[in-house]
């Protein structure tokens, strides 16, 4: 199959990758010219038309994969013995092989984790078949779709619907998956976990002991502010707080990601940025973090520890602070380890959920976000482009195996083996994609974690998710200009101890950005993006009409009118 | 009884002039030549300079992993040129490299003679400091503890002895200050350094005490000439290695605060990062230019020693017998 990439602009010769590495071959050499050969094409088959019935038996195929995961190979008879949760994972796995006897699996060496790696070893043939989407699309949807526009992941439409993938999903998963997984109505991948992603983990003890209401849904970064200066006591401090949530505090809540971004119809790039248009709105958004940290001192954030996970974590369990924000993940999961939060609990004396409470991040001063923008994230996996058509259907049924069927037989070994229902719903697997493991698995997740944090999880799992520009405009083939100066600008704020200028840094972030952007092209042409931009800010603006009305009323419709829809048309 | 060797250039060249090389044996020399340097220049065909001109192609493409190339002339130059974060990044680089070499490169010499002259036990030791194989990234991790402000060491320190809390990484002012201390104390030419005084015969330094030389006095005239090659070659392996600094920033600031500490080559990580290679190659070629240039005017304004006889042509080199 070859995938055609449309260009926005003019004719240009053309080279394939073959005749690329031959010209730079030639290179002592760089006035060789560059040549046009023949496209460069997989050997997957055109996958129009009504997708094939799954063959009654897998043929031959043999299959890379990675120890690092999604599927490593059977565990060897050592590797069983010392880790019983080796053993249930070669029994799953092992009963699929045996159903399947033409498929063999051998290990490759590729570090799954790794963006640059399996770059690499995808455009070198190396790949493993199965490997992590969100990898190869640095975490962000943007980025993967970009990554799939590249003929990075094998086209899987066909697969997804012979699966009946989309029928089986959650209806929470099946939103995230068909908003955020589609490019131009294929699929290049097949779902892995489900998570509410970035929450507030907080001492609900400590905010019972105090007498202080539970933060509740609708929240803001005030109400935080002073939450965090109430519990910073006893030689505790009140929060740790990481870089990308508080970027999440001015980028998402407080709305600069979107009200800093506008239509540009003069091209080439069809983005321009102004942030300084709600300076005023963005610099008390940014005191009143900076408050908690230089002011307040209710805070812990250095730039060493960054954006690390796991130090706010071990704090939190260690009972050093009293809040952090972080994956749901860093909750659910290592139900027996020391700084753990069943550690936590136990050294409270006191049941997990009324011990340790999970809250939606909260709104922005401004009412943006509504009562919560978090985002509810779907990790999924893609298969190597070079896998031929009888290898790529065994990778599919592979992985399908292990998120169904495979799944409940792991989960219920599992608790055979503990007897505990946390190390059942822990971690990513704490959130099945499939509505039919979430029936076949023992317990359920409020029975192993509590019902005060299941009913939280739940609430966040329902909210109404901002639109993103990526579910109506086209995907850019094109790489348009990086984030790092609007995290320059976030970092400098957060981190430097001196005042900054808010309105001066806003200027110029918005000065450098359109430089920037000034020398990229867009590969959509302008129409198909006007569009899709019209349809995207109609969304917005229904979005925060339902759910931050103030907001919408009073910041949002003004600045649409003004900036915007003159813009588009 | 003392023999004295005393070379004769001009008798040699005489010498030279009268052995007229014949066809065959300059064919001979030739063949040799190449064998000794064919594995070497393989190598380095293969594994430095076929990259290097495959990245300078790349960059006048779009680089796309799979599926077609483009070719785009110099709009990824243009795109560096007229990206602001590249001028301050390159500024940042610069900055680094030169606090490392004031810092790092040039402190070690000084500590090197002055520990020509303590005990050998404590020499030793410092030796052993230079030399312990430590995990670089493992170390920036550790470092990273040792500045955070919350509950780091040095601000205990420094707090301790009085002084008010400060930002270390945390400040753009100092970050680059901060990030190449940890080099003065475990890396840098220390260890190149005294194994090159121990190589100088501790008679040079006898005949030029009975001639009544200060301490500075022998620094001046000794120690320092005799590692001035040895300064020179590692000064240009400090500009290289510290113009294309990652790993330490990296791993410590991320290139924060506000972009105070990303270099260069984390830029191209970024850029890498966004799947745009031409960009990165082309920044990775202006980086590459750069180095060269500085390289360049170093090789050409300061001769490595100036007791040295003039250079001598490769074609020199292959007709002149009794070389191989």
């Amino acid at each position: 199959m070859t995938i055609r990439i449309p260009r926005a602009s003019g004719a240009r010769p053309i080279l394939t990758r073959r005749s690329f590495l031959r010209a730079s071959a030639g290179v002592g050499i760089v006035g060789a010219g560059l040549v046009s050969l023949s496209a460069c094409s997989s050997d997957q088959d055109d996958p129009s038309g009504e997708p094939e019935p799954l063959p009654t038996e897998l043929a031959d195929a043999t299959l890379l994969v990675s120890d690092a995961g999604p599927y490593k190979a059977v565990p060897d008879e050592a590797a069983q013995a010392d880790d019983p949760s080796n053993k249930i994972y070669a029994d799953t796995l092992q009963a699929w092989l045996d159903e399947n006897p033409a498929v063999k699996l051998e290990a490759a060496n590729v570090d799954v984790w790794n963006k640059d790696a399996m770059v690499t070893a995808i455009a070198g043939g190396t790949a493993p078949a199965i490997y992590y989407a969100n990898v190869i699309g640095s975490w962000n949807n943007e980025g993967i779709k970009q990554a799939f526009a590249q003929q990075l992941a094998a086209d899987t439409t066909d697969l997804v619907a012979s699966f009946d993938v989309v029928g089986r999903m959650t209806d929470t998963a099946r939103m995230v998956w068909e908003r955020n997984w589609g490019v131009d109505g294929r699929y290049y991948g097949a779902p892995l976990t489900f998570s509410i992603g970035e929450v507030v983990h907080y001492r609900r003890d400590l905010v019972d002991q105090l007498g202080l209401p539970q933060p509740e849904l609708g929240w803001t970064w005030a109400d935080l502010r002073a939450l965090a200066l109430a519990l910073n006591a006893d030689g505790r401090k009140g929060i740790m707080l990481r870089t990308s949530p508080m970027n999440y505090a001015f980028k998402t809540a407080e709305g600069a990601e979107v009200l800093g971004r506008l239509p540009n119809p003069d091209g080439p790039w069809w983005w321009r940025y102004d942030y300084g248009l709600q300076a005023e709105a963005h610099a008390e958004a940014v005191a009143n973090i900076r408050g908690m940290i230089f002011e307040d001192e209710s805070a812990l954030a250095d730039i060493g520890t960054g954006d690390d996970p796991w130090a706010p974590r071990h704090a939190f369990n260690r009972g050093e602070i009293a809040m952090h924000i972080n994956s749901i993940d860093m909750l659910l999961q290592g139900p027996d380890a020391e700084d753990g939060p069943v550690a936590l609990a136990d050294r409270a004396g006191l049941p997990l959920d009324d011990v340790t409470g999970i809250v939606a991040l909260p709104a922005g001063l401004n009412g943006n976000a509504g009562p919560s923008s978090c985002e509810n994230i779907l990790q999924a996996v893609s298969f190597d482009p070079e896998l031929g058509k009888d290898e790529l259907t065994a990778a599919f049924s592979l992985h399908m195996y292990m998120n169904t069927d495979g799944q409940v037989s792991r989960g219920k070994a599992q608790f055979d083996a503990a007897q505990d229902l946390r190390s059942v719903w822990q971690g990513a697997r704490a959130y099945p994609v499939f509505t039919e493991v979430i029936e076949g698995l023992p317990g359920s997740l409020a029975e192993g974690w509590g019902e005060k944090i299941a009913a939280s999880v739940g609430e966040i799992a329902e909210l109404a998710q901002r639109p993103d520009p990526l579910w109506f405009i086209p995907v850019e083939t094109n790489p348009g200009p990086g984030d790092e100066a609007l995290n320059d600008a976030m970092t400098k704020w957060w981190y430097e101890p001196s005042e900054p200028d808010v309105a001066g840094d806003l200027d110029n972030l918005s000065s450098v950005r359109n430089d920037q952007a000034a020398s990229f092209s867009s590969s959509v042409p302008w129409d198909d993006f006007a569009a899709g931009a019209s349809e995207y800010y109609d969304a917005l603006a229904t979005h925060w009409e339902e759910n931050a009305p103030e907001f919408h009323r009073d910041t949002f419709e003004p600045w649409l009118e003004e900036h915007v829809r003159p813009a588009l048309g | 009884m003392t023999t004295d060797i005393v070379v004769d250039d001009d008798a040699a060249a005489a010498e030279a002039d009268t052995r007229q090389p014949t066809t065959s044996s300059r064919s001979r020399r030739r063949r040799r030549l190449w064998i000794f340097l064919g594995p070497a220049l393989l190598l380095n065909l293969v594994w430095g300079w076929y990259p290097l001109a495959t990245s300078f192609v790349l960059s006048f493409t779009d680089a796309r992993l799979r599926g077609d190339v483009t070719f785009t002339g110099f709009e990824s130059y243009e795109r560096m040129i007229n990206d602001p974060l590249v001028a301050d990044a390159f500024r940042v680089s610069i900055i680094f490299a030169v606090l490392s070499i004031v810092l790092t490169f040039v402190v070690p010499i000084f500590v090197a003679i002055l520990l020509m002259e303590m005990p050998r036990r404590t020499m030793r030791w410092m030796m052993l400091l230079w030399f312990l194989p430590l995990s670089s990234v493992g170390t920036a991790i550790l470092w990273r503890y040792v500045y955070n402000t919350d509950y780091g060491l040095l601000q205990s320190i420094a707090t301790g002895l009085g002084f008010d809390r400060q930002p270390f990484l945390n400040s753009s002012d100092q970050v680059l200050f901060w990030l190449v201390i940890p080099g003065l104390v475990l890396y840098g030419p220390g260890l190149i350094y005294l194994a090159t005084l121990q190589s100088v015969p501790t008679s040079y330094y006898e005949a030029a005490e009975i001639e009544g030389a200060g301490f500075w006095r022998k620094i001046w005239t000794i120690s320092l000439p005799r590692m001035r090659p040895v300064i020179l070659m590692m000064l240009m392996f400090a500009v290289i290695g510290n113009l294309q600094q990652f790993e330490w920033p990296k791993l410590m600031t991320n290139g924060g605060p506000g972009g105070a500490s990303r270099t260069a080559v984390m830029y191209v990580y970024d850029i890498l990062n966004q799947l745009r290679y031409a960009d990165a190659t082309a920044l990775s070629i202006l980086l590459f230019v750069l180095i060269m240039l500085i390289v360049g005017i170093m090789r050409f304004a300061i001769r490595e020693d100036p007791d040295a006889p003039p250079r001598r042509s490769l074609r020199e080199f292959v007709t002149r017998k009794g070389d191989l």
